[in-house]
């Protein structure tokens, strides 16, 4: 651990509030910053139990760095999830959520919102991944993509992970309207219409 | 005030995190009511697939109070089964580096803790090793679970075979041909079981057409009617009280009838009895035997031979073999007797499984002591042959061999010495008709080449035939 960051750490264990909750909250923060994820992600979600709702956020990014980027979505975009704006470094992980459950277009909107307000570090990769994005994706992009993500959208639902689902029907309208035929554009939005709403919608 | 410290931790960089999630737990603070909190996140994380943070999450409700008995047992079995994993994995990596008895070690640690994948494995390795008796336990441990059944039974079968258990092995391939991925192999070893026992019995018929009875000059063929139609058959008994771990007699009896051409019948007895020695991967065999031809009625030759012949694994999937052998050849008729005399013959060779095929590439040649300078020769040259399974029931056979022949002196009435050169090529396609029944279309040729033209000649024999083989007892 850097210096600053020990110094961050001491004033903030000395700031912050004196509930169980918070207490777990801080735990989680300072193994996070040991890269210790799995055991960050733990006291999150202890502290979420506890009542601290703003940790469900907190464990998503952990989940993001454990690499369970899907897990990550339902708990950005799930009941009592931040709104995207409420924080841009947290944005920058439910986008990296986003980047690795392949929902390039979620991913793109959100990275957008970033901008400089992380800091110059986490702005660059911000960008660079925006690059990858605009890169990847055909200005039409084929059906069998619109296909495969309503197919996932579709596997999302039957397993009962309507947040994913959602996610992924949402991806699957936004492709097929960046074609002429909007291919998929109506099947999508009839799996959109039987799912509950998001708790942290992005812009259509 | 929470959001400046989770800023520093979330800009935090990934590396690896060095603490062991399985070492002991050691008792800190007690806390029941957090401890209950930890657990139940655990059961969570755990119930949503996240093994490693399920672990850290019963460790922490361990710490804060000991006496949690769901989390102790659910934290020991995820670290067993991770030690279990970890033991598979490292003998796995051992395997295939080709080292398979270093990694019994492992392996039998993860089949200790209830690994049938581990078992089979060690059972796999154990068989590859010549340890029969631990590769059968391992085999049969891994037998026990439905995922390593077929594979398992598949062993077992080669165990049986090489145990001199045939009768034992025929069901267990049978058995291990259910699954797909096996079957080709499972229903050929079936057959090759049903086809061993302490007797075998082998008939063989086959109708062949000889474009060239009596080797006539190329410049011949087509100037007269060289050709004729063969009908053969062979019976060839084994046995083999011991099976294939002792000594044996083999009789074989061959008749060839030419349509046209009766002198060429030919009518030839072989007896012989060996003796192998050593585990399969390191095998020498040790044979006598006794032939005695008859051509066109009359008595054409009869020969002593004595075969060494020894063949070792290198690593799995590849064996190497040599073979030397001396025959003490009698030719009798006025014209033969001058071609009596000692022959020796050597091949050296490598045998690879290459995917579904076999291939064997090596070298061969023989020094041919006639007593007659001029009838006596020496030769050597290459040998290439390939079998791979078409279908389940379906197999071809290619061989080709060249051989470089120098004589060792001039031919009297040649007024010249002799070098020769010979290319034989066979192939054959074999087809299961059932478990000792099988039908074959072949086709052979023979190309020479001479310093003396008239000596230069072609053949080509095309046959069918059905053989027929059972082992008893």
């Amino acid at each position: 651990m850097t210096t600053t960051a020990a110094t961050v750490l001491a004033v903030v264990w000395l700031a912050a509030g004196t509930g169980p909750a918070d207490a777990h909250v801080l735990e989680g923060a300072r193994l996070f910053r040991e890269n210790r994820f799995a055991e960050a992600l733990v006291e999150f979600r202890v502290a979420e139990r506890l009542g601290a709702a703003e940790a469900r956020a907190y464990a998503g990014a952990a989940l993001v760095k454990l690499d369970r980027p899907e897990d990550a979505l339902e708990l950005f975009e799930g009941p009592g999830a931040p709104a995207p704006g409420a924080h841009p470094l947290l944005d920058y992980y439910h986008a990296l959520a986003c980047y690795g459950a392949r929902l390039y277009r979620c991913a793109d909107q959100l990275l957008a919102t970033v901008g400089e307000r992380t800091g110059p570090r986490i702005a660059e990769q911000a960008r660079q991944i925006r690059r990858d994005i605009a890169s990847a994706l055909p200005a039409e992009p084929p059906a069998d993509s619109v296909d495969w993500y309503l197919a996932r959208a579709a596997e999302r639902a039957a397993g009962g992970r309507t947040v994913l689902a959602r996610a992924f029907a949402a991806e699957a309208r936004a492709l097929g309207a960046g074609r002429p035929d909007r291919h998929g554009v109506a099947q999508a939005e009839a799996v959109l219409a039987k799912l509950p709403p998001s708790a942290a919608p992005l812009a259509p | 005030v929470i959001l400046p410290l989770l800023a520093a931790a979330l800009l935090a960089q990934t590396s690896p995190d060095p603490r062991d999630p399985c070492a002991p737990v050691t008792p800190g603070s007690p806390d029941p009511a957090a401890a209950e909190t930890y657990e139940a996140v655990a059961d969570e994380e755990r119930a949503a697939g996240r093994e490693e943070s399920a672990v850290a999450a019963y460790r922490a409700a361990l710490e804060r109070d000991a006496g949690r008995g769901g989390a102790r047992a659910a934290l020991e079995g995820m670290c067993a089964a991770r030690r279990r994993e970890k033991a598979f994995t490292d003998g796995l990596a051992r395997v295939r580096s080709g080292d398979c008895r270093g990694a019994l070690p492992s392996l039998d640690e993860a089949r200790r803790a209830g690994d049938p994948a581990a078992a089979l494995l060690a059972g796999v390795c154990r068989y590859q090793l010549g340890e029969d008796d631990g590769a059968a336990d391992a085999l049969r441990e891994a037998a026990g679970d439905e995922e390593t059944r077929a594979s398992a039974e598949l062993y077992l079968g080669l165990l049986a075979l090489r145990g001199g258990r045939p009768g034992e092995a025929s069901p267990l391939f049978r058995a291990a041909a259910a699954d797909p991925g096996l079957a080709p192999v499972a229903r050929a070893l079936a057959r090759d079981a049903r086809q061993e026992g302490r007797v075998v019995l082998a008939l063989l018929g086959e109708a062949s057409w000889d474009s060239n009875v009596d080797a006539a000059p190329r410049r011949a063929l087509g100037a007269e009617d060289v050709g004729d139609a063969v009908g053969g058959a062979t019976a060839l008994l084994t046995v083999a009280p011991w099976r294939e771990r002792g000594p044996y007699v083999r009789g074989a009896f061959t008749l060839q009838e030419q349509a046209r051409r009766d002198a060429y019948d030919l009518l030839a007895t072989s007896l012989a009895a060996g003796l192998p020695l050593g585990p399969g991967t390191r095998r020498l065999l040790l044979e006598y035997g006794w032939d005695l031809r008859r051509v066109g009625g009359a008595p054409y030759l009869s020969a002593h031979r004595l075969l060494a012949e020894g063949r070792a694994v290198v690593r799995e999937g590849l064996t190497a073999g040599a073979a030397y052998a001396l025959r003490g050849e009698t030719f009798h008729g006025a014209e033969l007797e001058d071609d009596s005399g000692l022959r020796h013959g050597f091949q050296l060779d490598v045998t690879a499984a290459l995917r579904r095929a076999r291939v064997t590439v090596g070298w061969q040649g023989g020094w041919n002591g006639a007593r007659v300078e001029p009838r006596a020769s020496t030769e050597h040259g290459p040998l290439l042959g390939l079998s791979a399974p078409l279908t389940p029931r379906v197999r071809v056979v290619l061989e080709l061999a060249l051989a470089w022949r120098v004589w060792r002196a001039v031919d009297p009435d040649l007024e010249v010495r002799r070098r020769d050169s010979y290319l034989d090529a066979a192939t054959r396609l074999e087809l299961d008709l059932a478990e000792r029944w099988t039908a074959y279309l072949g086709v052979a040729g023979r190309r020479t080449s001479s310093n003396v033209p008239d000596l230069r000649y072609g053949r080509v024999v095309p046959t069918a035939g059905i053989s027929y083989t059972a082992g008893l007892f």
